[in-house]
């Protein structure tokens, strides 16, 4: 009943202008066509790039704070196995430089030079960076290049973050090793090698989103808390030209 | 008070390394090690002497100043402990800083304000740690005992130097935002798929605009 009537209509319609419709047909589609194509590409170059990490909340380890903006208690856990600094051998006779374990018999004083995560198949040189006026972490132009903070701590140092940040990718280079590094799972190590060549293995720990209206905690970059490794990078939407949030990777010395 | 103690130890390092020489100078054999250390340890003690003295003249902060009064009174009594060992041991001693310790330091004293002290600091850590590593390559490489005690004597001398340090940079301020992520791959790869997207659309409605007009111009 309903059908035939639904069928008249257009059917009608159709039967009229039949001439006219299928001349017409193809630049109708064709403008179709590039109203819909020219609304996608609108749609592509205003939407936000999927770099997402989950929002602060831990994924394992340490006891939340209430609030999640402050990761690591500031007190350093009773029984820390943190080597006294000053178990340097100071005796002349002895021959302290026998390698490796840098934390321990001597205090550690190599700069970080390579990052390595051999389960994602990942490595990038390290060099050092500073902070320039207003605060902010000079982080090396080229994503393929990480940053170590070298007012805070060294790999294999008895206490203190060694922090490390690299641009999550870069126009005309693509994604840099971090990008990958944010999908590691809690546990895989992280290995640092140093410029006197020993190399200081982590796991990671926990990895964290904060939104960088915020700021990151300042804990973050302490010298006197446990030793850990602490990446950082971008994540989060990419609006007006940056990332809405800061990716953070602990790692716990292993 | 800790630090006219710290002064006395380095001096009575200092008279047991002479007498140790001259008791046995006949025994005393440098090895280029020794001779390398007490070369680049002299230079340290030059160069950190003379940060310390920028730092007198330009810092901001009293922290630094004190720093700065501590690299000078320290490093005095260091080099005071190693030049005549230096001098028993015929090695000579350059009367300057590295060129390149020479050239951080223009680069530090350059900043003025917080930025000098910020950067004083991160020079003065990468400084004392570089002095310790070369301790430590020292205590492990050397031969010749009187050197392997003047690097033993200073190195919790320069540990101490650069715990301070650390310290302080805590407090001049650690990074407040790491922008690491400014031109996106993302961001950009999409651009290009977004763009290619517009110019077809754009160009597909001109075609089709084009069209409509020359179909009622006939």
């Amino acid at each position: 009943m309903t059908l035939p009537d639904l069928d008249r209509g257009p059917g009608r319609e159709r039967a009229r202008g039949h001439g006219r419709a299928r001349r017409w047909a193809p630049v109708a589609a064709l403008a179709v066509a590039g109203v819909l194509s020219a609304g996608a590409g609108v749609a592509v170059l205003a939407s936000p790039p999927a770099l997402r990490v989950a929002a602060a909340a831990p994924v394992v380890d340490e006891p939340d704070a209430p609030g999640a903006g402050s990761p690591t208690p500031a007190a350093t856990p009773a029984g820390e196995p943190t080597a006294p600094v000053d178990a340097r051998p100071v005796a002349p006779g002895a021959s302290p430089v026998a390698q490796p374990a840098p934390a321990l018999g001597r205090s550690a004083v190599a700069a970080p030079a390579r990052l390595a995560v051999p389960d994602l198949d990942l490595a990038a040189d390290v060099v050092p960076v500073g902070v320039d006026d207003g605060g902010a972490l000079e982080v090396p132009a080229d994503p393929r290049v990480v940053g170590w903070w070298s007012s805070g701590a060294v790999p294999g140092a008895p206490q203190g973050s060694t922090v490390l940040a690299a641009h999550v990718d870069a126009a005309g280079v693509g994604a840099g090793p971090l990008a990958e590094v944010l999908r590691a799972p809690v546990g895989t190590t992280v290995e640092v090698a140093t410029t006197d060549g020993s190399t200081v293995r982590y796991a990671v720990t926990e990895v964290r989103s904060y939104p960088k209206q915020g700021g990151l905690p300042p804990d973050l970059f302490a010298v006197d808390g446990p030793p850990r490794l602490v990446l950082i990078t971008c994540s989060g939407a990419f609006v007006d030209g940056r990332y809405t949030d800061n990716a953070v990777v602990v790692a716990t010395s292993l | 008070m800790t630090s006219l103690l710290r002064r006395a130890t380095l001096a009575l390092v200092a008279t047991t390394a002479a007498l140790g020489l001259a008791a046995g100078s006949a025994a005393a054999q440098p090895n280029e090690q020794d001779r390398t250390w007490l070369v680049a340890a002299h230079q340290s003690n030059l160069a950190e002497i003379a940060a310390g003295q920028a730092a007198l003249q330009k810092a901001t902060t009293e922290d630094v100043r004190m720093h700065g009064q501590m690299l000078i009174d320290d490093h005095t009594a260091l080099d005071a402990a190693l030049t005549p060992v230096a001098q028993q041991l015929g090695v000579e001693l350059p009367a300057e800083p590295t060129p390149e310790q020479q050239a951080t330091l223009a680069e530090v004293s350059a900043q003025s304000g917080e930025a000098f002290d910020r950067a004083w600091v991160e020079a003065q850590i990468a400084g004392h740690r570089a002095t310790l590593a070369a301790g430590e390559q020292e205590l492990a490489q050397g031969s010749e005992q009187t050197v392997k005690d003047l690097a033993a004597a200073a190195a919790p001398v320069v540990q101490k130097h650069l715990d301070g340090l650390l310290a302080t940079a805590q407090e001049l301020g650690v990074p407040t935002s790491v922008p690491a992520g400014s031109g996106g791959q993302a961001a950009a790869s999409s651009d290009a798929l977004g763009l290619a997207l517009l110019g077809t659309g754009v160009l597909a409605v001109a075609v089709a605009g084009g069209l409509v007009l020359r179909r009622r111009r006939v």
